[in-house]
C-alpha cells in the first residue's frame, strides 16, 4: 500500500492542470494555507477552485495565474478591504465567477458528499443569482407541487484541508472547540481525492481534547504542516496574521508590489519550514 | 426606570432602535461583522428580552457580558467565550430551512426602494464597474428568516438607490405580492435602521416609507441622501431616544471596548 504521510510537494503534485479543488475552511480561518502557496510554487494552472468564503486562498490563487475559474459565497477580507486581484480580474473579465449563497454553496458540497445529483431548497427563488449562476435549475416539486430551486452536486477533484493532527493510522482529528469541522468534512466527502494537512501527526493515539473528524478512508494524503494555516488562523490555537493580511492587501494593490510579494514568500521559499522562518513561525 | 438619556451618540440610537424590533422568545440569526447587529442583540436579551436566542455564526447565546467580537483579533479570547452551545454549520442551515428563525439582521451594500439588496456588483453583472465581495448568506436568509432588520450606519444615495443593480437577496418583489404568490416563508425586510432615521415597509405597495427621524436630522437631510421618492407618513416623530439605563449597559456592560466604532463613523 501507498504510504499516506508524504511530503508537501509530493501531496500537492496530485493535483493536475484543469483540476476542481475545494478550499476547507472559511473568512481568514483553517484555510490550508500551506498546500495552496506550494500549488502556486508548483504553477499548476486552470484550477476550479471552490471556497465558500475566499480571501488570502483564493486571492492568491487568481493572482498567481492558476486559477481562471472562481466558486463561492464570497470573497474578500471582512472588515479589511476587497481582494484586489479577485475584484480586479472579474472586473475586467479575465476570471469567471461563479457566484453561490453560503447555503446553496454547502448544499452542492452535501449533494456530491450524499451521493445524489441535487438538493433541493426553497433559498433564492426571488435571486438574480438564479439568473446568472444557470447551475441552479427551478422545478416544481413532486410532493409539495411548490417551486423549489435544484442545487447540482459540486463534484470535485481534489479537497484540500487543513486539520489539527493526524494518528499513527491516517485517521484525523480536529480540536474539541474547533467550528465549522462540518464544512470541512463535506469538502472531504464531495472529493475524489482529499489532503489534508495537519499542525502534527502523533504516533499512537491521539492528544486528549481532540475529535475524530476524518476516518482515514476518508483521506488520501496527509502532510505535517505546523502553522499550515497561516496566515489565517486556527482556532482556537493561533489566529489570524493581521501584519501580515495587511502586507497582503496592501501588496496586491499594486501589480509590481505582488509580484515582490510572491517572490518573497513563495518562489524565493523552497517550501513550508522555510516559509514559516521568514514569517517568524520557527 | 425608562428616564430617557440626554447625551447619547447615534450608533448607540441604531442599537437601541434595532434592539426594540427584537421580541421576547424568539430566535435570531447573525452573521459576522455586524459589531451593531450583535450589541443591539445583547442589550436586548440583558433588557426586555431575556429569553431570545442569539446565534452568531455559530454560538448560541454568548454570554452578554464577554466581549464576543475580540476574538476577531485575540485567540485567548476565543477559548472564554461563554457560549450556551457551539452548533455545527449544517445544524444552523437546517433551521434557516425550516423556518425557525424569527429575525435576522443585515448590512446590505445597495438597497432599492422595495428592499431588495446587492452585495454583488456595482453595474452590469458580467462586466460590472465594481465587483463587490458577495452576499454570503443574505441571499439565504432574505428568503427564510422571518424578517430581516437592516441597518446602515451611512444614510448616503449610493446605498440608497431607486433600482439595484443586481439582486442579491429580493425585499417586496411584485409590490409584496410576490412572496405570499411563491408561499416563501421569510418575510423579507421590515426595518431598516440608519443614523438619520428609521424606515419601515408599506404593506401594499411593498415600497420604503419614513417612521422617524432621528434628533437633530431635518427631513431634507434624510430626502437627499435617499436616491428615490420615501413615502412619508402625515406627522414625522423623533426617533424614541436611549433610556439612561440601555447606554449605561451598552458602554459600561456590553461594549466597553468600544466594537461599535468599527460599524460606525461620524459624519464631518
Amino acid at each position: 500500500m501507498r504510504k499516506k504521510i508524504v511530503s508537501l510537494q509530493e501531496a500537492v503534485s496530485e493535483i493536475k492542470r484543469g483540476d476542481s479543488i475545494g478550499i476547507g475552511g472559511a473568512s481568514l480561518v483553517y484555510k490550508p494555507m500551506a498546500a495552496v502557496r506550494e500549488i502556486v510554487r508548483q504553477k499548476i494552472t486552470d484550477l476550479t477552485v471552490y471556497s465558500l468564503m475566499g480571501d488570502v486562498d483564493v486571492d492568491l490563487l487568481v493572482g498567481s495565474g492558476c486559477s481562471k475559474r472562481i466558486c463561492a459565497a464570497y470573497v474578500g477580507f471582512p472588515m479589511m478591504g476587497f481582494a484586489q486581484n479577485f475584484r480586479s480580474k472579474v472586473q475586467n473579465g479575465e476570471i469567471s465567477f461563479k457566484e453561490y449563497s453560503e447555503l446553496t454553496f454547502v448544499l452542492g458540497l452535501r449533494a456530491a458528499a450524499m451521493g445524489v445529483s441535487f438538493l433541493p431548497t426553497r433559498s433564492l427563488l426571488g435571486s438574480d443569482l438564479l439568473k446568472v449562476n444557470t447551475d441552479f435549475k427551478v422545478f416544481d416539486c413532486p410532493i409539495t407541487n411548490q417551486k423549489t430551486v435544484a442545487v447540482p452536486a459540486t463534484k470535485l477533484d481534489v479537497a484540500l484541508i487543513h486539520a489539527y493532527q493526524c494518528d499513527s493510522l491516517g485517521n484525523i482529528y480536529a480540536l474539541e472547540s474547533q467550528i465549522m469541522t462540518d464544512l470541512l468534512v463535506a469538502f472531504a466527502q464531495a472529493a475524489k481525492k482529499t489532503i489534508v494537512t495537519v499542525e502534527k501527526v502523533v504516533k499512537g493515539e491521539p492528544e486528549k481534547d481532540t475529535r475524530l473528524m476524518l476516518p482515514k478512508y476518508e483521506v488520501d494524503l496527509v502532510v505535517e504542516a505546523p502553522y499550515g494555516a497561516h496566515p489565517t488562523g486556527f482556532l482556537p490555537l493561533y489566529t489570524m496574521d493581521v501584519p501580515h493580511i495587511t502586507e497582503y492587501t496592501i501588496a496586491s494593490s499594486n501589480p509590481k508590489a505582488y509580484e515582490e510579494y510572491l517572490d518573497k514568500y513563495i518562489y524565493s521559499v523552497k517550501d513550508h519550514e522555510e516559509y514559516l522562518k521568514k514569517v517568524k513561525k520557527s | 426606570m425608562s428616564e430617557y438619556a440626554k447625551d447619547y451618540g447615534i450608533d448607540e440610537l441604531m442599537i437601541v432602535s434595532l434592539a426594540r424590533e427584537m421580541r421576547d422568545g424568539e430566535k435570531m440569526y447573525l452573521g459576522a461583522a455586524t459589531p451593531i447587529g450583535v450589541i443591539a442583540t445583547q442589550l436586548a436579551r440583558v433588557t426586555h428580552a431575556p429569553n431570545l436566542i442569539c446565534i452568531y455564526g455559530m454560538w448560541v447565546n454568548p454570554d452578554p457580558y464577554t466581549n464576543y467580537m475580540a476574538v476577531m483579533a485575540d485567540p485567548t479570547a476565543f477559548k472564554t467565550i461563554k457560549a450556551e452551545a457551539l452548533i455545527k454549520l449544517t445544524d444552523l442551515h437546517d433551521l434557516w430551512q425550516r423556518g425557525e428563525i424569527d429575525f435576522g439582521i443585515i448590512r446590505p451594500g445597495q438597497i432599492d426602494q422595495y428592499g431588495n439588496i446587492n452585495n454583488s456588483v456595482v453595474g452590469d453583472y458580467f462586466k460590472p464597474k465594481v465587483r463587490l465581495p458577495g452576499g454570503v448568506a443574505i441571499g439565504d436568509v432574505a428568503h427564510l428568516c422571518g424578517r430581516l432588520l437592516v441597518y446602515v450606519p451611512r444614510h448616503e444615495p449610493r446605498v440608497f438607490v431607486e433600482k439595484v443593480d443586481f439582486i442579491t437577496g429580493p425585499g417586496h418583489l411584485e409590490e409584496g405580492k410576490w412572496r405570499k404568490n411563491l408561499k416563501i416563508s421569510g418575510r423579507g425586510p421590515c426595518k431598516v435602521i440608519t443614523d438619520l432615521c428609521v424606515m419601515g415597509f408599506d404593506e401594499k405597495s411593498g415600497k420604503m416609507r419614513l417612521e422617524s427621524i432621528h434628533k437633530g436630522v431635518s427631513l431634507n437631510e434624510v430626502k437627499e441622501n435617499t436616491g428615490f421618492p420615501l413615502l412619508l407618513p402625515e406627522k414625522i416623530p423623533e426617533t424614541e431616544p436611549p433610556t439612561v439605563n440601555q447606554i449605561k449597559l451598552i458602554r459600561e456592560r456590553i461594549d466597553p471596548s468600544n466594537m461599535r466604532s468599527l460599524d460606525y463613523r461620524p459624519r464631518k
